[in-house]
């Protein structure tokens, strides 16, 4: 009978599934609490939840002696959602396509435009400081959103975690000086502050905005939704050259 | 709230929808060897036929679903950033400062190509 030495193999899987189900349950539940904790502090950029969440997270495990590496492998089915995630944001282009419809060639342009040049800006500045190539690779993906920039490290090969915490950072980062840099120019104007933010601050910057204003924060989501298709559609193409 | 009553069916379609559209894209990408990641395939599927008027009502409310939770779906990356600490503390400086500088310039630079293309407000 094979039956006692496929039992061994019948537990480990319920294990494993046991484990993935528990650090799956252990996310989702970090993230609500991170989104209540962000919400009863109005909001400020600096308390992501996606951040904070991931930050309760590192500490519990690092508390509790559980290695990094096993919850990565216990937390795939999230990561593995990223990718219908990216579809479900079609809804987001299509509802607001009569922004684009109103003034496409200047829409796309400043949206490919701005996006080229938070890449070369971003590539460039991290030469010029003498990084290394892993963090070279990671800037490059910054001006995109993370699920965008995880998507994207991961076909080209880069560092997965590096992306996501260098496009969360600049989301955070972003929201908190570009409204203020608009501010001292004077940069008024719904579409033209919406687009700016979109591009360069992408989810949470998108995000603050449209707490404050609706109809600029719809500039916004239709800007970093379309820069992340354009620069998934770059990057692939542009790393080999970059990076040889 | 009008987002907590809404029934496991009504979002089953729309999750199911963007599940199948990753996974095909996914497969088109790697048959054809097309240097573009199979989502986005999926995202370009799914908006084109929102355009053409198809499954508007019944998959939007799985699609929001996925966007609602699509934080968490971040958070193991950004877990994964622990492995990572000791190299982070020697270059902290000029990541924080390569990020700073290049968003204000990329958010300059899309507010001024929008204006020189004369994008209207």
């Amino acid at each position: 009978m094979a039956l006692p030495e496929m039992a061994p193999a019948a537990l480990e899987m319920a294990l494993a599934a046991l484990e993935m189900a528990l650090a799956v349950l252990l996310v989702l539940a970090g993230f609500a609490a991170a989104q209540w904790l962000s919400v009863r502090l109005g909001n400020p950029p600096w308390a992501s939840p996606v951040l904070v969440a991931a930050l309760g997270l590192g500490l519990g495990l690092a508390a509790t002696g559980v290695p990094l590496a096993r919850f990565e492998a216990a937390a795939m089915p999230l990561r593995w959602l990223l990718g219908p995630a990216l579809v479900a944001l079609a809804p987001v282009i299509h509802g607001n396509l009569s922004l684009l419809r109103r003034a496409p060639l200047p829409v796309l342009l400043a949206v490919t435009g701005g996006t080229v040049t938070g890449v070369a800006s971003a590539w460039g500045l991290a030469l010029v400081f003498g990084l290394d190539r892993i963090w070279v690779l990671a800037v490059t993906t910054k001006t995109v959103s993370t699920p965008f920039a995880v998507v994207i490290a991961r076909m080209g090969g880069a560092s997965v975690s590096l992306a996501a915490a260098v496009a969360v950072l600049t989301g955070v980062i972003g929201a908190v000086s570009v409204p203020w840099l608009f501010d001292r120019l004077g940069i008024g104007g719904r579409a033209a502050r919406g687009l700016g933010l979109g591009v360069s601050s992408h989810l949470v910057g998108t995000d603050w905005l449209t707490r404050r204003d609706p109809a600029s924060g719809a500039f916004a989501a239709l800007a970093m939704v379309l820069a992340g298709v354009f620069a998934a559609l770059l990057l692939p193409m542009l790393w080999p050259l970059l990076f040889q | 709230m009008r987002g907590r009553m809404r029934t496991v069916g009504e979002m089953l379609p729309g999750v199911a929808l963007c599940c199948g559209l990753a996974m095909a894209g996914t497969w088109v990408a790697g048959a054809l060897r097309l240097p573009v990641p199979g989502a986005i395939l999926g995202l370009a599927t799914y908006l084109a036929w929102l355009i053409h008027g198809g499954g508007i009502g019944w998959s939007r409310p799985g699609a929001a679903l996925l966007l609602r939770w699509l934080g968490a779906m971040i958070v193991p990356a950004l877990v994964g950033l622990g492995g990572y600490l000791g190299l982070l503390t020697g270059v902290l400086l000029p990541m924080l400062a390569v990020l700073l500088v290049s968003t204000l310039v990329t958010a300059l630079a899309t507010v001024a190509i929008y204006r020189l293309a004369g994008g209207v407000e």
